[in-house]
């Protein structure tokens, strides 16, 4: 095999398959990274793969010599990642898989393994398609992957549900205290089983769709992407890179019959003069319990946050408000309502309550149809 | 070297069966334990000298007391009672000292160097501050007098109940050396039964150990074994010391496979980590899970939850979907251990709860 490219090429793609190399691999060949160079298309691939999250891509790149190899993913970043800018040659004999890299400063020889144990990334035969715009795909993952529960027990809590028919897509997202929902439109399906339009709705790992996230802003193409479902897996393909991932299994929750749909409370507020208050008054909830009270004024036209951390002290802001309905004290985590604000992106947000034990929704006014639904911390003397 | 130190440390006489042996006059000079039924599988809190007798001690499940002693006298904690008296006694120590540092209700180090009556002999401000407690509370307590906390620990323990021991700066080097490594502080069963095994049964075997062998040998305690069997113990005593976290964990003679054996175990030493946070008046938000397999290594599992963790139910549901994500299947295990941390202290009067969604379909969180 001999190749070669340039340092920052490699550099980048390998930073990305490397986030889909296990720390601690079950087999040995994880660690590696799969580096495929083919002599007809003059493409360059490489792959990382845990055995639920698969990443592959590549790029163009100078080849003399076809061949396929592994080589270890730490190290090899480490290096590369190090090398100075320019074109670099990689070289290894036929059979063997010591590899040189040599660059303008220097070489370095690196020992990899055969590539014949390392595991195929799935495939597909049947299955459904859905074609989708890389703006809605953003928007969904954005609105949604921050919800997601980070505890590992929780099992498919720790994904995003995505659920597709003829109209739309929609992505949900729920810790169990605050559950966050993406409704996106127009997309093409096809099933290749038969003749309806695609309608399904799988479960994938938050981890995944963090990686397809990233991929997808560092390398945004034109065309809409290919998703692929069967029972067990997600294929994502578009240009030169592929994501695969498991499945998470289980019944996601019924989580629409969550959502209130009459509220006796709203209010209206500016997005970012509300953030700037809550992340002032986050320095001192963070000290104690992270807990934030919002005091709603019909008359006055305002709400007050306010922010009691025992022993540590105490803070107050008022945000000019339209508030309808009724006066209200409802207290809650900062950390959720800040991360709900910061996945929007319109100048106005809307907050809809009935108690201050009921679940409260925010909603961006105008643009994208994002419900995000937050559990209140009840405060009792 | 900074001057000789004083340190005393007091212990209270088997300090919940005592007091529920003064208030009931029908327990006096019976066999008596504080802690959960047997029936409800708890553990020994505390017991009783009588209790003693048969073979009782405290982390003990209270089902394997009952067996030893079927007399035995169960009797439910009252914390309330336990911190008042706890209370009288701090209020005691500060009479002569504010270098005080608690260790539990009925438990502290005072570092007398200086002290607020400046009186030169710390084993008499040991013994006033025994009469006073015994006047004042009915209450029995056991002082050890040293150069530092390991010594004064060992020492009030070895003349107990009601005792009063000295080991004094120039045969300090001398005790230790005798000293069966079973009685030093912080060296447990498991540990001293591994050091017998390794020919070390007394200060003066430890003694002959390199520090590096020690450290090899057992760990990052093994610098703490390197000090005492020379007598050495700098730490100071701490007035504000700030509990962190409050954890109980027990290691096993014989490595642990059966996963109902593991999470028995699990369950007593839950319910002693329950009894401790109970009697620190606090709540948790942090649960961690201690495995240590056959093989010594060691890994720790944890969670963090929104709510206050201050019940058996949740402490156990925790450590349950913990141990799902160790191997405890595929290895032997050889210590269990279950900490709380991110403590909340409950003298608050306001209490917060995040409230959580109420999935149907039999899901819970």
């Amino acid at each position: 095999m001999k190749l070669i490219c340039t340092q920052n090429e490699l550099n980048t793609h390998l930073s990305l398959v490397s986030r889909a190399v296990p720390s601690r691999p079950s087999h040995p060949v994880l660690a590696n990274v799969l580096l495929n160079a083919d002599e007809d298309s003059q493409q360059v691939s490489l792959t990382g793969f845990d055995l639920s999250l698969g990443v592959q891509t590549s790029f163009k790149g100078q080849v003399e010599e076809g061949g396929i190899l592994t080589l270890p993913a730490k190290l090899l970043s480490d290096i590369v990642s190090r090398l100075p800018d320019g074109e670099i040659i990689l070289d290894g004999e036929a059979d063997e898989t010591l590899v040189t890299l040599t660059c303008a400063s220097g070489r370095y020889q690196v020992r990899g393994m055969g590539a014949e144990e390392y595991p195929e990334l799935p495939t597909i035969a049947d299955g459904q398609v859905a074609y989708l715009p890389i703006e809605a795909l953003l928007e969904g993952l954005r609105g949604s992957l921050f919800a997601t529960s980070s505890d590992e027990t929780k099992q498919v809590l720790t994904g995003v549900h995505i659920a597709v028919d003829a109209d739309g897509m929609e992505f949900a997202a729920t810790d169990g205290h605050r559950l966050a929902v993406v409704e996106t439109e127009n997309l093409e399906t096809e099933d290749k089983g038969g003749t309806d339009k695609a309608k399904f709705d799988v479960t994938v790992p938050g981890k995944a769709l963090r990686e397809l996230e990233r991929m997808i802003q560092m390398n945004a193409s034109a065309e809409p992407i290919a998703v692929r479902f069967d029972q067990g897996q997600l294929i994502v393909q578009w240009d030169n890179q592929r994501l695969t991932s498991r499945l998470l299994e289980g019944q996601y929750p019924n989580y629409r019959q969550l959502i209130p749909k009459q509220f006796s409370r709203q209010l209206t507020v500016d997005r970012r003069v509300f953030i700037s208050a809550l992340e002032r008054i986050a320095v001192l909830a963070d000290q104690k319990n992270s807990i934030v009270k919002l005091n709603l004024s019909v008359a006055d036209q305002e709400t007050v946050l306010s922010v009691d951390a025992q022993d540590v002290g105490s803070g107050r802001e008022t945000v000019p408000s339209q508030i309808s309905g009724e006066d209200l004290e409802i207290a809650f985590n900062v950390k959720y309502l800040l991360e709900g604000l910061k996945s929007f992106d319109t100048a106005e947000v809307q907050m809809q309550c009935n108690t201050s034990t009921s679940p409260s929704i925010l909603t961006p006014l105008g643009s994208l149809k994002m419900t995000y639904l937050v559990m209140p911390v009840q405060v009792r003397s | 070297m900074d001057a000789i130190r004083k340190i005393i440390h007091i212990d209270m006489d088997a300090f919940y069966a005592s007091v529920e042996q003064r208030d009931e006059p029908r327990y006096r000079g019976k066999p008596l334990v504080v802690g959960g039924l047997p029936q409800q599988r708890g553990v020994v809190a505390a017991a009783s000298y009588e209790a003693r007798k048969f073979g009782i001690h405290s982390a003990m499940p209270s089902r394997t007391a009952y067996q030893k002693c079927p007399t035995l006298i169960f009797v439910k904690p009252r914390f309330e009672v336990y911190h008042a008296v706890s209370r009288q006694i701090r209020e005691i120590f500060h009479r002569y000292t504010d270098q005080v540092e608690p260790l539990a209700l009925d438990e502290a180090y005072l570092d007398v160097t200086q002290n607020k009556q400046e009186k030169p002999s710390a084993t008499l401000i040991a013994q006033e501050i025994k009469a006073q407690i015994l006047q004042e509370t009915g209450l029995t307590a056991s002082a050890g007098i040293s150069i530092n906390k390991f010594l004064a620990k060992v020492a009030s323990g070895f003349d107990k109940p009601n005792g009063l021991y000295l080991i004094p700066p120039d045969a300090a080097v001398a005790f230790v050396e005798t000293l069966p490594i079973e009685k030093f502080h912080g060296i447990g069963q498991v540990t001293a039964a591994r050091m017998h095994e390794l020919g070390i049964h007394t200060g003066k075997d430890l003694k002959q150990w390199t520090e590096l062998d020690l450290v090899a040998q057992f760990g990052k305690v093994g610098h703490y074994y390197y000090k005492i069997a020379r007598a050495q113990d700098d730490r100071p005593v701490e007035p504000n010391r700030i509990r962190r976290s409050i954890g109980a964990e027990n290691s096993f003679a014989e490595d642990l496979g059966d996963r109902t054996t593991i999470l028995t175990e699990l369950e007593q030493i839950a319910q002693l980590v329950l009894q401790r946070l109970t009697e620190s008046k606090a709540t948790a938000r942090t649960l961690t899970l201690k495995v240590k397999y056959a093989d010594y290594q060691q890994i720790t599992r944890s969670r963090t939850l929104t709510t206050p963790i201050q019940d058996l139910e949740t402490i156990l549901k925790l450590t349950h979907e913990l141990l799902a994500i160790t191997e405890v299947d595929r290895r032997n295990v050889r210590l269990l251990g279950i900490t709380l941390s991110n403590l909340t202290p409950n003298n608050s009067d306001i209490h917060y709860q995040q409230l959580t969604l109420s999935f149907k379909q039999g899901f819970t969180i």
